[in-house]
């Protein structure tokens, strides 16, 4: 089950060869620690690139999105089984 | 000179994505759908095996299949991953000719001195694309687009095909004309073929093209060609904009309604898409389209000529309220909205004769720059909110192959 979330969190980053990978984030005061980045992909908000992850902490799906002009993140969904 | 044709077709293209994105669906039932919609746009291959088909509604697919899995989805994620399948295909030739969302013909004549022959490549790009995106594909490969795309069509999932000229007429003469759907024969055309007593491709090829005409008018010459497995046309560059023919947008609306101030406010927001793309690619057009679906799936499909070219979305907005005024009063709800334009020619922003005019365009020129740094629909026709307080879905419109490319 997918439910839409779009609150900003604060993300832990690693910047490697041009591409960024979450590693951690921080959603409710609660720390998520990502396992895997499953798919990437990129949308435009006007001039604003947004970068979107799929990610797992081994239990729960997550749609995570950067803003590349901002570097805000925000956590889109979240998928239940 | 003989020609290497590759046809590079991604399998269940949608619901691969989605089994990519979410590893948990992988090898499990799943239909891709447009959200609080109840038609299936994709099927997984584990769910093909309940015979769930594209096109089937919900309800359906879960008597076939109970356990299905139900996947909205977001068509920004596929178009980005097109556009990084086409990048992968970039690698080997600029003769990259995108057909649609999931196929791109590709003419590798010229490149296989340096990096093989067809079906070395071909294995190569099925290698990459798994490789670096964890997709599947089959490929055709044949001396034309026609051959290639039937070729690709042949083993699925994750099939590689090539069929040699000299197959071609055995293979053709045991083809039945409803196995050319989908390679340059529509459905309704197979069956009007079937009627008139022309069952197979070897058939079509050996008519007389005289009573192909009398049929199919204009048509008769492109379908006896096909018959006989025979097609020239080139596989473009992949920045050649030329064969641009038309752009258009479509949606579905969250529910059915007969509230006519509501479907117009969709028509013009899908006749602001338009224009916004057509002055994006610098282009005018003047025939617009507009298609109207109605609650039981029929649909009403009208198109409009004027005798000047226009750009922006409000101009193409009252062609297409002209036609849609036509069909009133509905006699059935309406579902799905459509707008396009076609008869394109390049922009070459000729000053205009009337000051009002020039001002106007230079107006939609200021809204698109706004937008383009803002977000789009920053600045917008106020009844607009019309459409966004009945709902947009997540992303709206079809995509024509000009945009699905960078």
């Amino acid at each position: 089950m997918i439910t839409e979330i779009n609150q900003h969190i604060k993300a832990g980053v690693v910047f490697d060869n041009n591409n960024v990978k979450p590693k951690w984030f921080i959603w409710n005061n609660r720390k998520y620690i990502i396992k895997k980045i499953t798919y990437t992909w990129k949308t435009n908000q006007g001039e604003a690139i947004l970068i979107h992850f799929s990610v797992t902490d081994g239990a729960t799906l997550f749609e995570l999105c950067m803003n590349q002009k901002n570097l805000e993140w925000t956590l889109e969904k979240v998928s239940t089984e | 000179m003989n020609r290497t044709i590759l046809l590079i077709d991604m399998n269940s293209y949608f619901a691969s994505v989605e089994q990519k994105c979410n590893p948990v669906l992988q090898g499990k039932p799943v239909v891709v759908c447009g959200y609080g919609r109840t038609i299936v746009v994709t099927a997984s291959y584990e769910a093909r095996e309940y015979g769930i088909k594209t096109g089937m509604t919900i309800p359906e697919a879960k008597k076939l299949c109970p356990n299905v899995i139900i996947v909205y989805g977001n068509i920004d994620k596929y178009i980005d991953t097109t556009l990084k399948i086409h990048q992968i295909l970039l690698r080997f030739t600029d003769r990259v000719e995108p057909f649609s969302i999931d196929e791109c013909f590709m003419d590798v004549t010229d490149v296989e001195k340096l990096f093989g022959d067809g079906l070395t490549i071909a294995k190569k790009i099925k290698q990459l694309i798994k490789e670096e995106l964890g997709l599947n594909c089959s490929i055709g490969i044949g001396e034309n687009k026609i051959i290639a795309k039937f070729a690709s069509k042949l083993k699925k999932p994750d099939g590689l095909c090539k069929i040699e000229k000299e197959d071609i007429k055995n293979i053709f003469s045991l083809l039945s004309v409803r196995e050319l759907q989908g390679i340059g024969i529509g459905k309704k055309i197979a069956e009007k073929l079937e009627s008139i007593g022309i069952l197979t491709a070897q058939q079509l090829g050996d008519a007389n093209l005289d009573f192909l005409i009398k049929h199919f008018g204009i048509l008769g010459y492109h379908l006896k060609k096909i018959g006989q497995g025979v097609d020239d046309s080139p596989v473009k560059i992949y920045d050649d904009k030329n064969y641009i023919k038309s752009f258009g947008h479509s949606h579905t609306l969250p529910t059915d309604t007969y509230d006519l101030n509501i479907i117009k406010s969709y028509i013009l927001l899908m006749s602001e898409k338009v224009g916004v793309r057509l002055r994006k690619e610098n282009m005018l057009g003047r025939t617009v389209s507009l298609m109207i679906r109605y609650e039981d799936f029929d649909s009403f499909s009208k198109q409009y000529t004027i005798k000047h070219y226009i750009r922006t979305g409000y101009e193409i907005y009252k062609i297409a309220e002209k036609i849609f005024n036509q069909i009133l009063p509905l006699k059935k709800a309406v579902r799905l909205v459509g707008v396009s334009i076609s008869n394109l020619i390049q922009d070459n922003k000729q000053p205009f004769l009337f000051n009002r005019l020039q001002k106007y365009y230079q107006l939609a020129d200021m809204v698109d720059s706004i937008n383009s740094k803002y977000g789009e629909f920053t600045v917008k026709p106020a009844s607009l909110i019309i459409a966004e307080k009945f709902g947009i879905l997540e992303r709206c419109g079809i995509i024509g192959t000009s945009l699905i490319k960078k």
